[in-house]
């Protein structure tokens, strides 16, 4: 590209993000399950889950091939 | 704690999912360069992702952006960061025959990530005011919580001119810029006048609200910003005194700000004025520098009345209340000698001191030659209907003028109170043939708060008692706590006063500011943590209440507070439902 052409239609910035927060404190022993809550954890900082026109407020959750154990989303040990 | 709940091939379909998708919109870094991810494997057991090195990561163009810088603005980039580490402590990427272990993220394509932003491309600077040549004795930087003042990021040319490019007015879409807290110059940023000019290349529309503390303000950069009319200023004036200016602002020349209001005027450009009205002010500084200002005809002088918080000053520096009467009392007493409004910010404050508690909708400010101006409406009439439709409190009013202003509506008949006699007004506006003289200029139609040149504020919506009544009512809730401020308490009170409130009994609680401190007394303040502690005092004291009302105005519109912290969390702290009332923010 000419020395102009450069000039006139720049490249854009480029977004670039760290992955370098701390691990925060894991609530499940299961590394398998904790995975699953901090992706959820995560999700539910930024969605609202309707149940038709009704909003949900989830706070755990469980697979579904074990309805015995619940587990908690998040981490609100500070508060 | 919990184990051996799930397998990690169960997971494997899902994460599969979660990676594709992830990959949708994302490029994975490491280094500085992309990496090009087509599989995973698991990971090995053992400690999982660890902290990164973050300096200068790597070698890519671009700086490298904390998510966190995003939050308010834009949260889901921190929802990738969480949910991309979340994924790495269990799994490796794979490319091609090698693994690969980012450190990074960047955005595949930034029309994904546009976001309402409104029509003003004005909000497309702000993430170019990152440098301040001044330090006001009152700067609220000082004194802002850790978590919120995050270190500078200073953007680069390529950077802003991006977010200008993607701008969209037409779609009212940006892309999103950092958080900030901070609000510095942008007219220091090098090369705003050409930043300025590709904006105005994209659009006629006013470029509003350039807050200023009016350094760079001399002739020649007058001349050229008024080259890119119609561009609406904030200048921070705070003293028209040089000497009380140098010493406020820490500024070696306060001569070229105080020149700049005449300029502003000699190129017609429409500003506003505002004046922290600091406690060490010298008697009668605040009326001299409004009647300097005055001269100029800006379109408004906003007086701020301070408040600090525990970290500017461990020692209460004044008491708000003595301050803020103070002040209210000396603009009552001189506001009537100047053409120009001058407005006590935040404004719900001059009606609390002066008792005047109730839902009438009294304008607070005309702008000279404006068509309110000219059919005689000033400061202080109350609007008791227009075009025969009664007026019930401010809110409405605002509403009710925003659409005569869509509708292009040309005449409006107004029934005003004056000293307690009713007037009627009537107000003539065509757009086309209107005789516009400054500082009324066409774009000023656009300023915040002004309806044909008047300045109405909003305020507490009575209708928003008889919400929270039916909410309520809806859950069976008897006991309601609402937690509100200090200065929206009395209204809240008058309006449930004037309901039935089918047997519901409303305790009005104002919680402290503790993450604040200090004497900031304004409610939009108010932290998640805030309302979790009034609620459980509330309950250790007086039992667990059926409901909680809690205001919006604190939240960002990701629902976030100042600290990051959802509002949701405070139902899950609390245990007691919540509902959340509209409320507008006290300083908009």
């Amino acid at each position: 590209m000419a020395m102009d052409e450069k000039r006139k239609h720049p490249k854009d910035f480029i977004y670039r993000f760290r992955l370098d927060e701390e691990p925060g404190r894991a609530l499940i022993e299961d590394a398998p399950a904790e995975m699953v809550r901090k992706q959820l954890e995560a999700l539910l900082k930024v969605v609202v889950l309707t149940e038709g026109n009704r909003e949900l407020k989830p706070d755990r959750f469980r697979f579904m091939n074990n309805p015995e154990k619940i587990f908690p989303i998040f981490d609100d040990a500070d508060e | 704690m919990a184990h051996g709940i799930i397998s990690r091939e169960d997971l494997r379909e899902p994460i599969s999912q979660t990676l594709k998708s992830l990959l949708d919109v994302i490029d994975f870094e490491a280094g500085g360069r992309v990496v090009p991810v087509d599989g995973f494997c698991w990971r090995s057991p053992g400690p999982g992702l660890g902290p990164q090195d973050t300096d200068g990561a790597g070698d890519g163009p671009d700086p490298c952006y904390p998510t966190h810088y995003f939050r308010n603005n834009e949260p889901r980039f921190e929802a990738i960061r969480d949910i991309v580490s979340a994924l790495l402590s269990q799994i490796v990427l794979v490319s091609g025959d090698r693994t690969v272990e980012p450190d990074g993220f960047r955005l595949k394509d930034l029309n994904h990530w546009l976001v309402p932003g409104g029509d003003d491309p004005g909000a497309v600077l702000n993430s170019i005011s990152w440098s301040c040549k001044i330090q006001c004795v009152f700067c609220y930087e000082r004194g802002n919580p850790p978590e919120m003042n995050f270190p500078r990021h200073k953007t680069s040319q390529r950077e802003i001119m991006t977010s200008v490019k993607y701008f969209d007015p037409e779609r009212r879409m940006r892309l999103p810029i950092p958080s900030r807290y901070d609000n510095n110059e942008i007219l220091t940023f090098p090369g705003v006048l050409d930043v300025i000019g590709a904006l105005r290349e994209k659009t006629a529309a006013p470029i509003l609200n350039i807050s200023t503390n009016a350094t760079m303000l001399d002739e020649d950069f007058v001349r050229r910003l008024a080259g890119y009319r119609p561009v609406m200023l904030g200048i921070s004036l705070n003293s028209a005194d040089p000497r009380v200016r140098a010493s406020i602002m820490k500024e070696k020349h306060p001569e070229i700000p105080l020149q700049s209001l005449p300029l502003l005027k000699k190129y017609e450009m429409p500003y506003a004025v505002s004046i922290v009205a600091w406690h060490t002010l010298p008697p009668g500084d605040l009326e001299n520098t409004v009647a300097y200002a005055d001269r100029f005809d800006p379109l408004q002088i906003r007086v701020c009345l301070p408040g600090h918080t525990r970290r500017f000053s461990s020692e209460k520096l004044f008491e708000v209340e003595d301050l803020w009467n103070g002040l209210i009392d000396a603009i009552a007493s001189f506001r009537h000698k100047y053409d120009t409004p001058v407005i006590p910010m935040p404004y719900t404050y001059e009606a609390f001191r002066q008792n005047r508690i109730s839902f009438a909708s009294d304008v607070g400010g005309v702008i000279k030659h404006s068509p309110a101006w000219k059919a005689g409406i000033r400061t202080g009439d109350e609007i008791m209907s227009v075009n025969r439709t009664p007026i019930r409190c401010r809110r409405y009013l605002r509403s009710l003028m925003d659409r005569l202003m869509k509708e292009n509506n040309k005449i409006l008949w107004m029934n005003i109170r004056r000293h307690g006699k009713e007037e009627d007004k009537i107000i003539r506006f065509d757009r086309e043939t209107f005789d516009y003289r400054y500082p009324y200029m066409p774009e000023t139609r656009h300023f915040e708060m002004s309806y044909y040149g008047m300045i109405l504020f909003d305020g507490f919506d009575p209708a928003d008692a008889v919400k929270m009544r039916d909410a309520a009512l809806a859950l069976g809730a008897r006991k309601v706590l609402v937690l509100t401020s200090w200065m929206i308490r009395p209204y809240l009170a008058l309006a449930l006063n004037h309901i039935d409130t089918g047997g519901v009994r409303f305790d009005p609680v104002i919680p402290e500011n503790t993450y604040m401190g200090g004497n900031i007394a304004v409610g939009d303040l108010l932290t998640v943590k805030d309302f979790i502690h009034a609620i459980r005092e509330y309950v250790r004291t007086r039992g667990k209440p059926d409901l909680a009302v809690v205001p919006s105005s604190p939240f960002s519109p990701w629902m976030r507070d100042l600290r990051n912290d959802h509002y949701s969390k405070i139902e899950r702290a609390t245990g007691v439902p919540l509902y959340l009332i509209d409320t507008p923010k006290l300083w908009s």
